[in-house]
Protein backbone atom coordinates (compact mmCIF):
# COMPACT_ATOMS: atom_id res chain seq x y z
CA UNK A 1 0.00 0.00 0.00
CA UNK A 2 3.09 2.56 0.85
CA UNK A 3 4.42 1.56 -2.25
CA UNK A 4 1.65 2.63 -3.90
CA UNK A 5 1.66 5.36 -2.40
CA UNK A 6 4.92 6.33 -3.30
CA UNK A 7 4.35 5.65 -6.71
CA UNK A 8 1.36 7.59 -7.24
CA UNK A 9 2.87 10.81 -5.25
CA UNK A 10 5.71 10.73 -7.38
CA UNK A 11 3.56 10.42 -10.61
CA UNK A 12 1.72 13.35 -9.91
CA UNK A 13 4.59 15.46 -8.58
CA UNK A 14 5.96 14.13 -11.77
CA UNK A 15 3.28 15.35 -14.28
CA UNK A 16 2.61 18.51 -11.81
CA UNK A 17 6.19 20.07 -13.00
CA UNK A 18 9.57 19.66 -15.04
CA UNK A 19 9.94 15.37 -14.64
CA UNK A 20 13.70 15.95 -14.10
CA UNK A 21 13.32 18.72 -11.03
CA UNK A 22 10.27 16.57 -9.06
CA UNK A 23 12.34 13.64 -9.89
CA UNK A 24 15.62 14.96 -7.97
CA UNK A 25 13.16 16.41 -4.74
CA UNK A 26 11.36 13.00 -4.42
CA UNK A 27 14.90 11.36 -4.54
CA UNK A 28 16.29 14.03 -2.07
CA UNK A 29 13.42 13.63 0.29
CA UNK A 30 13.54 9.53 0.45
CA UNK A 31 17.79 9.78 0.89
CA UNK A 32 16.76 12.44 3.89
CA UNK A 33 14.94 9.44 5.44
CA UNK A 34 16.97 6.78 4.19
CA UNK A 35 20.25 8.13 5.79
CA UNK A 36 18.34 9.06 8.99
CA UNK A 37 16.77 5.42 9.66
CA UNK A 38 20.01 3.69 8.60
CA UNK A 39 22.64 5.78 11.04
CA UNK A 40 19.86 5.21 13.79
CA UNK A 41 19.85 1.67 13.05
CA UNK A 42 23.68 2.06 13.00
CA UNK A 43 23.24 3.69 15.89
CA UNK A 44 21.27 1.01 17.80
CA UNK A 45 23.43 -1.70 16.46
CA UNK A 46 26.38 0.01 18.05
CA UNK A 47 25.10 0.09 21.64
CA UNK A 48 23.56 -3.34 21.33
CA UNK A 49 26.62 -5.26 20.06
CA UNK A 50 28.45 -3.04 23.25
CA UNK A 51 26.05 -4.51 25.47
CA UNK A 52 26.41 -7.93 24.59
CA UNK A 53 29.76 -7.45 25.81
CA UNK A 54 28.42 -5.78 29.10
CA UNK A 55 29.78 -2.45 28.29
CA UNK A 56 27.79 1.05 27.59
CA UNK A 57 28.49 1.92 24.05
CA UNK A 58 28.22 4.94 21.44
CA UNK A 59 28.37 6.23 18.28
CA UNK A 60 30.83 9.75 18.56
CA UNK A 61 32.22 11.49 15.75
CA UNK A 62 35.45 10.81 14.84
CA UNK A 63 36.00 13.31 11.75
CA UNK A 64 39.49 10.76 11.11
CA UNK A 65 37.38 8.09 9.56
CA UNK A 66 35.38 7.93 6.43
CA UNK A 67 32.35 7.11 7.63
CA UNK A 68 32.65 10.16 10.56
CA UNK A 69 32.11 8.17 13.51
CA UNK A 70 33.33 5.57 15.80
CA UNK A 71 31.34 3.01 18.23
CA UNK A 72 32.97 3.22 21.69
CA UNK A 73 32.84 1.48 24.77
CA UNK A 74 32.38 3.69 27.63
CA UNK A 75 32.23 3.22 31.50
CA UNK A 76 34.71 1.26 34.01
CA UNK A 77 34.80 -2.08 32.06
CA UNK A 78 35.59 -0.60 28.95
CA UNK A 79 39.27 -2.00 28.84
CA UNK A 80 38.64 -5.53 30.03
CA UNK A 81 38.27 -8.75 27.69
CA UNK A 82 35.30 -9.83 27.14
CA UNK A 83 34.21 -13.04 29.26
CA UNK A 84 33.14 -16.10 26.88
CA UNK A 85 29.68 -15.79 27.84
CA UNK A 86 29.80 -12.16 26.56
CA UNK A 87 31.21 -13.14 23.08
CA UNK A 88 28.68 -15.84 22.57
CA UNK A 89 26.08 -12.90 23.65
CA UNK A 90 28.00 -10.59 20.69
CA UNK A 91 27.56 -13.19 18.12
CA UNK A 92 23.69 -13.82 18.77
CA UNK A 93 23.40 -9.86 18.39
CA UNK A 94 25.04 -9.94 15.29
CA UNK A 95 23.10 -12.90 13.71
CA UNK A 96 19.56 -11.19 15.11
CA UNK A 97 20.97 -7.85 13.37
CA UNK A 98 21.99 -9.14 10.04
CA UNK A 99 19.21 -9.75 8.17
CA UNK A 100 17.92 -6.20 9.20
CA UNK A 101 21.53 -4.55 8.09
CA UNK A 102 21.71 -6.83 4.83
CA UNK A 103 18.41 -5.18 4.20
CA UNK A 104 19.58 -1.99 4.84
CA UNK A 105 22.61 -2.00 1.98
CA UNK A 106 19.92 -3.15 0.06
CA UNK A 107 18.13 -0.35 0.70
CA UNK A 108 21.05 1.88 -0.25
CA UNK A 109 21.89 0.06 -3.54
CA UNK A 110 18.36 0.43 -4.61
CA UNK A 111 18.41 4.48 -3.81
CA UNK A 112 21.43 4.66 -5.75
CA UNK A 113 20.35 2.77 -8.60
CA UNK A 114 17.08 5.27 -8.56
CA UNK A 115 19.87 8.63 -8.69
CA UNK A 116 21.67 6.77 -11.31
CA UNK A 117 18.38 7.00 -13.48
CA UNK A 118 17.32 10.20 -11.97
CA UNK A 119 20.72 12.14 -13.16
CA UNK A 120 19.87 10.66 -16.61
CA UNK A 121 17.35 12.61 -16.39
CA UNK A 122 14.83 12.79 -18.85
CA UNK A 123 10.95 11.50 -19.75
CA UNK A 124 12.35 8.71 -21.68
CA UNK A 125 13.40 7.59 -18.30
CA UNK A 126 10.34 7.76 -16.60
CA UNK A 127 9.05 3.94 -16.50
CA UNK A 128 12.51 3.12 -15.53
CA UNK A 129 12.59 5.56 -12.80
CA UNK A 130 8.77 4.41 -11.19
CA UNK A 131 9.90 0.73 -11.67
CA UNK A 132 13.21 1.95 -9.75
CA UNK A 133 11.08 3.95 -7.21
CA UNK A 134 8.87 0.78 -6.50
CA UNK A 135 12.42 -1.11 -6.00
CA UNK A 136 13.54 1.05 -3.34
CA UNK A 137 10.13 1.55 -1.26
CA UNK A 138 9.25 -2.45 -1.61
CA UNK A 139 13.16 -2.73 -0.58
CA UNK A 140 12.45 -0.02 2.09
CA UNK A 141 9.66 -2.05 3.77
CA UNK A 142 11.44 -5.09 4.02
CA UNK A 143 13.90 -3.33 6.21
CA UNK A 144 10.99 -2.25 8.36
CA UNK A 145 9.68 -5.61 8.50
CA UNK A 146 12.95 -7.25 8.98
CA UNK A 147 13.46 -4.57 11.79
CA UNK A 148 10.05 -5.32 13.46
CA UNK A 149 11.16 -9.73 13.23
CA UNK A 150 14.40 -9.06 14.63
CA UNK A 151 12.76 -6.81 17.90
CA UNK A 152 14.96 -3.98 16.41
CA UNK A 153 12.85 -0.56 16.34
CA UNK A 154 12.08 -0.01 12.75
CA UNK A 155 13.69 3.27 10.90
CA UNK A 156 10.78 5.53 9.77
CA UNK A 157 8.22 4.96 7.33
CA UNK A 158 9.77 6.39 3.97
CA UNK A 159 9.37 10.18 3.74
CA UNK A 160 7.96 12.35 0.70
CA UNK A 161 7.43 15.74 2.95
CA UNK A 162 9.09 17.82 0.34
CA UNK A 163 7.45 16.81 -2.75
CA UNK A 164 6.29 20.13 -4.74
CA UNK B 1 9.86 49.30 -44.93
CA UNK B 2 8.88 46.08 -42.31
CA UNK B 3 7.51 48.26 -39.58
CA UNK B 4 8.40 47.04 -35.94
CA UNK B 5 5.30 46.19 -35.13
CA UNK B 6 3.79 45.52 -31.41
CA UNK B 7 3.50 41.80 -32.75
CA UNK B 8 6.99 41.82 -32.78
CA UNK B 9 7.84 43.38 -29.56
CA UNK B 10 5.65 40.22 -27.56
CA UNK B 11 6.93 37.60 -29.45
CA UNK B 12 10.42 38.55 -28.76
CA UNK B 13 9.38 39.64 -25.39
CA UNK B 14 8.15 36.08 -24.99
CA UNK B 15 11.38 34.70 -26.22
CA UNK B 16 13.35 36.30 -23.89
CA UNK B 17 11.20 35.07 -21.14
CA UNK B 18 10.95 31.46 -21.82
CA UNK B 19 15.10 31.58 -22.62
CA UNK B 20 15.27 33.29 -19.01
CA UNK B 21 12.99 30.64 -17.65
CA UNK B 22 14.71 27.43 -19.42
CA UNK B 23 18.08 28.88 -17.66
CA UNK B 24 16.58 29.48 -14.35
CA UNK B 25 15.46 25.92 -14.29
CA UNK B 26 18.81 24.28 -15.22
CA UNK B 27 20.33 26.63 -12.60
CA UNK B 28 18.08 25.15 -9.87
CA UNK B 29 18.48 21.48 -11.29
CA UNK B 30 22.10 21.97 -10.72
CA UNK B 31 21.72 23.53 -7.04
CA UNK B 32 19.70 21.15 -6.48
CA UNK B 33 21.91 18.21 -6.63
CA UNK B 34 20.55 14.26 -6.36
CA UNK B 35 22.25 13.20 -3.26
CA UNK B 36 23.97 8.96 -2.80
CA UNK B 37 22.54 7.56 0.57
CA UNK B 38 25.45 6.77 2.60
CA UNK B 39 26.43 2.79 2.83
CA UNK B 40 25.31 0.64 5.45
CA UNK B 41 28.36 -1.99 4.55
CA UNK B 42 31.25 0.14 5.25
CA UNK B 43 29.72 1.86 9.12
CA UNK B 44 28.65 -1.83 10.00
CA UNK B 45 32.32 -3.20 9.15
CA UNK B 46 33.53 -0.30 11.23
CA UNK B 47 31.20 -1.17 14.32
CA UNK B 48 32.13 -4.42 14.31
CA UNK B 49 35.48 -3.86 14.47
CA UNK B 50 35.49 -1.22 17.00
CA UNK B 51 33.57 -3.96 19.20
CA UNK B 52 35.85 -6.65 18.66
CA UNK B 53 38.69 -4.49 19.99
CA UNK B 54 36.59 -3.70 23.00
CA UNK B 55 35.62 -7.55 23.35
CA UNK B 56 40.07 -7.90 23.57
CA UNK B 57 39.87 -4.92 26.16
CA UNK B 58 41.48 -2.61 22.96
CA UNK B 59 40.50 1.29 22.53
CA UNK B 60 38.70 1.44 19.30
CA UNK B 61 40.88 2.14 16.18
CA UNK B 62 44.26 1.30 18.59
Amino acid sequence: MRTLALLCAFLVAACAGSFRRQAIAVTNTATTTIDAGTTALLAQYCAASMRAIGREGAQVADASRPAGVRCEARGPDATRTATPDESAALERVRAAWAPALDRAQAVVDAQRAVVRLARAGDEAHGGELVAALATLATAYEALREAARGAGIPAPPALSLGGVR
Amino acid sequence: VNEFSWRDAVSIGMAVVSALLDAAERGCSRDEALRDAAAVLDRRRQIDADVDAAAHGRKAGA
